[in-house]
């Protein structure tokens, strides 16, 4: 199919285009220089940006499904009916399979990563992402409980560990390495958790430190496409600023020829000050500091959106934490010799003070960091379902937004944060690169997230003018990006004026690396971990490229 | 102001589900239009009068009167928010559930599910109730939290289970588990069945007779015409607190003496 968008106002920060009045030219699902006999699509005075990419959305995977079943309450809340050849489907938080497709699309998204994947799960994850229509999907696998992982780095044996690596990659088609409080999940195991990086795991003997420096130097070896995705240790605790701060300089000096070396996620999670939930605060400042002095992170928000949510995340411990403060029901799992999920509802009132901090904190990452390290998330539906992007774009880009809200939220919040004193708007141009721009770059895809010439043709189109905004009309905005007016997913229209006209099925984007290694030096030890400690065996275990509906296979060399 | 008799033709092989025919929806509606309205047969989309004869009558309320046997039919009442409904027999599940305001008086028997999550209003049911009455939904910590239900019959399982607030009375027989996880409101039976207030942690229930109680539930001595919430109960009453099978309970079963 042959296009040409028209006249659009266009946003395309890794090509340097900030509002210029263009044409796009589509042809065989990629941007192209020139097209003839093209269908014309008139688009003047619209924005026009790449498609969404998202880069950590629990969208699908064992916790995810553990969170529908928990909550039946939160099907009641959101119904959809089967129309227009559109399947059906119900929930607010934790929508079912392929509601969340046709939300991602509506919103112009056509990229995402499901950022925790238990190994032992990802057959379930895939078939789950397989299922999701519209977008294009990767999952993270987990390594941060892994006892190979832990086993080759106490024993120092380094190319185990990055046969290990790459093998598991190739085992459960994921895309890069995830890890989530590195050694918390198996001191869980043992009623316990880490609280700082120089502490112990139990029986293995390793330290969080020695986790992440080694997988971060591994992910460089191998040279994958992402880096280390990186979910600190002490989420949520207050007082845990001065953790991720540590966890940040131990790359500032991990230069590698401007290869990103780790991406640190959901930070507003990790940028809390104060010694107890009294004396709670914000010390998204001094973080904030740290990342624009270190050249070689990137980070993603965790917004949090006022409301009730489902939190899930492969840190068992601060779920339970999180279990203990609500009182409401909760879910833990155990994945054998792998990680540990929790599972839990969460309601962010505004007018409880920490949850109003940890809103202020999201926006002040945000607006302090350079935006050409930040990339937006809410980590869905941790901090809020990612059909609110729209809300914080609307927060980032209008102060009298921001101050909106602050007037309805808890009266301390502007004692114990530094949102009220910052001026700083986005611009669609930022816009652009945080939620385009930055996260596609991030995960070392080069066809997404830009319109340049041989870049895939996932292009969203709103209808609001850039040039006449008005930052005071947040309303508006909020509204018009809600609803894309189009959205190209491979040179096809799939959304037009907010009404989904063509179902499609995206690729699942996996790393293979093999190729890099020798899988010899690990065939005794998976032999043996798998017939003495696993539930399943070798050959089960590993997920087939036919099992995923449309493979695409990235190999590294 | 107007009524709404509504005469089922016959008991339909499969459930109705009536969500949207209330009060103030026919308030400004003709005959013609109120006939036309969607209701629910299986999984296909009728008009109401498929299987309703429709009759307006003047009248002092707001009013919907659902003539013969509606066991059949589901969800009268649904997200009620003002005027009266009456039903002259028996109704189906979930009568009056997420109920607002308003009031709803079933002369026969209610199904399951009634008046689940309710927040205002009234519900006089004549005849027995099944499971779950003033119940929360499925999975949801945020029951009941006001109105009045009253049954003269008896009622299953669960009754009023994670209720916040409002008041229950039930004449008859309570089975088993009523008052589970309570947080606030009153309930007042005649009689219960076992595992009374299984995990409460608020409100209070006012019993004439009770099996045996949990053993979460500690003797606080006895009282002479007490007021429990808000309320002044003739007669002698032994006091228990609990369930302190859970963390800080503050729940109290008062049985007559």
């Amino acid at each position: 199919m042959k296009l040409i968008l028209k006249n659009g106002i266009v946003y395309d920060p890794a090509n340097g285009i900030n509002g210029e009045k263009m044409d796009i030219c589509i042809k065989d699902g990629k941007i192209v220089e020139k097209v003839r006999f093209a269908k014309v699509i008139d688009v003047s005075n619209k924005l026009v940006m790449p498609a969404g990419f998202d880069i950590h959305s629990h969208i699908a995977g064992g916790k995810v499904n553990v969170g529908r079943l928990l909550r039946p309450e939160d099907s009641l809340r959101r119904a959809v009916a089967r129309r227009n050849g559109l399947r059906s489907g119900s929930g607010y938080s934790v929508p079912s399979v392929h509601i969340i497709g046709y939300d991602y699309a509506r919103l112009g998204y056509t990229t995402v990563i499901t950022p925790a994947m238990p190994p032992l799960l990802s057959r379930h994850t895939h078939h789950e992402l397989n299922e999701i229509p519209m977008i294009d999907k990767a999952a993270f696998p987990l390594y941060d409980g892994n006892w190979f992982v832990m086993k080759y780095i106490s024993e120092e044996k380094y190319e185990e560990l990055k046969a290990y690596v790459a093998w598991l990659l190739w085992a459960t088609k994921g895309y890069s390495v995830k890890i989530t409080n590195p050694g918390g999940t198996e001191a869980w195991g043992w009623r316990k958790n880490v609280h700082d990086l120089d502490e112990e795991v139990p029986y293995f003997g390793v330290t969080p430190k020695e986790i992440i420096t080694s997988l971060v130097d591994v992910c460089n070896d191998l040279n994958l496409p992402h880096s280390v995705h990186l979910h600190c240790n002490c989420l949520g605790e207050p007082g845990n600023y001065e953790i991720t701060i540590k966890t940040l300089q131990l790359v500032r000096h991990k230069d590698f020829d401007g290869r990103q070396s780790l991406h640190v996620t959901h930070l507003q999670f990790h940028s809390y000050g104060g010694d107890s939930w009294k004396t709670f605060e914000s010390k998204a400042d001094e973080v904030a500091k740290e990342v624009n002095k270190n050249d070689n992170v990137m980070i993603d928000t965790g917004n949090v959106i006022f409301g009730d949510t489902t939190t899930m995340t492969a840190d068992a411990p601060m779920e339970y934490d999180l279990y203990l403060l609500t009182g409401l029901k909760w879910v833990n799992k155990d994945v054998e010799l792998e990680t540990a999920p929790g599972v839990t509802p969460y309601i962010y009132s505004p007018k409880v003070l920490v949850n109003a901090i940890q809103w202020a904190v999201g926006l002040e990452l945000a607006l302090l960091i350079k935006p050409e390290k930040v990339i937006l998330t809410t980590d869905s539906p941790n901090g809020g379902i990612f059909t609110n992007y729209p809300k914080v774009i609307a927060w980032l880009m209008s102060k009298k937004a921001r101050e909106d809200m602050l007037a309805k939220v808890h009266r301390s919040t502007e004692h114990r944060t530094v949102l009220p004193s910052i001026d700083k708007e986005y611009d669609f141009y930022e816009i652009a690169m945080i939620t385009r721009t930055n996260p596609a770059k991030s995960a070392g895809m080069p066809n997404k997230g830009h319109l340049g010439v041989g870049a895939d043709a996932d292009i969203a189109v709103y209808d609001i003018n850039p040039l006449e905004f008005d930052p005071k009309d947040y309303d508006k905005l909020e509204k018009a990006l809600s609803n894309a007016y189009l959205t190209i997913k491979g040179g096809e229209i799939i959304v037009k004026k907010g009404e989904i006209v063509k179902v499609t099925h995206g690729r699942t984007f996996w790393v293979d690396a093999m190729g890099k290694v020798d899988r010899s030096l690990i065939e005794k030890d998976l032999d043996y971990y798998f017939k003495r400690y696993y539930s399943v065996s070798l050959s089960n275990y590993v997920i087939g490229e036919n099992e995923l509906r449309r493979s695409e296979r990235i190999c590294v060399n | 102001m107007r009524e709404l008799i509504l005469k089922l033709k016959e008991k339909p092989d499969i459930c109705l589900e009536v969500e949207g025919i209330l009060p103030n929806v026919i308030a400004e509606k003709s005959l013609e239009e109120i006939e036309n309205l969607p209701i629910q047969y299986g999984n296909r989309r009728v008009k109401l009068s498929e299987f309703f004869d429709a009759y307006v009558e003047k009248s002092e309320t707001p009013r919907i009167i659902f003539d013969g046997d509606m066991s059949r039919v589901k969800r009268i009442g649904w997200k009620l928010d003002g005027g009266e409904i009456v039903v002259r027999g028996n109704a189906g599940m979930y009568l009056g559930a997420f109920m607002r305001d308003g009031k709803i008086v079933v002369e026969g028997d209610v199904g399951h599910f009634s008046a689940l999550n309710m927040s205002g209003g009234t519900i006089v049911i004549n005849g027995n109730a099944g499971n779950y009455l003033c119940a929360s939904y499925r999975g949801e910590w945020r029951g009941m939290s006001g109105g009045i239900v009253m049954v003269k019959g008896n009622v299953g399982k669960e009754l009023g289970s994670y209720m916040r607030g409002g008041k229950i009375i039930v004449e008859g027989t309570a089975d088993d588990f009523a008052g589970v996880c309570m947080r606030g409101g009153i309930v007042v039976i005649n009689r219960a069945e076992e595992r009374l207030g299984a995990g409460m942690i608020g409100g209070a229930i006012v019993v004439n007779e009770v099996e045996e109680l949990l053993p979460g539930f500690f003797e606080e001595g006895e009282e002479e015409n007490p007021e429990i919430e808000g309320e002044k109960f003739e007669g002698r009453f032994k006091v228990f607190s609990g369930d302190h099978a859970e963390r800080k309970a503050k729940g109290r079963i008062y049985v007559r003496l």
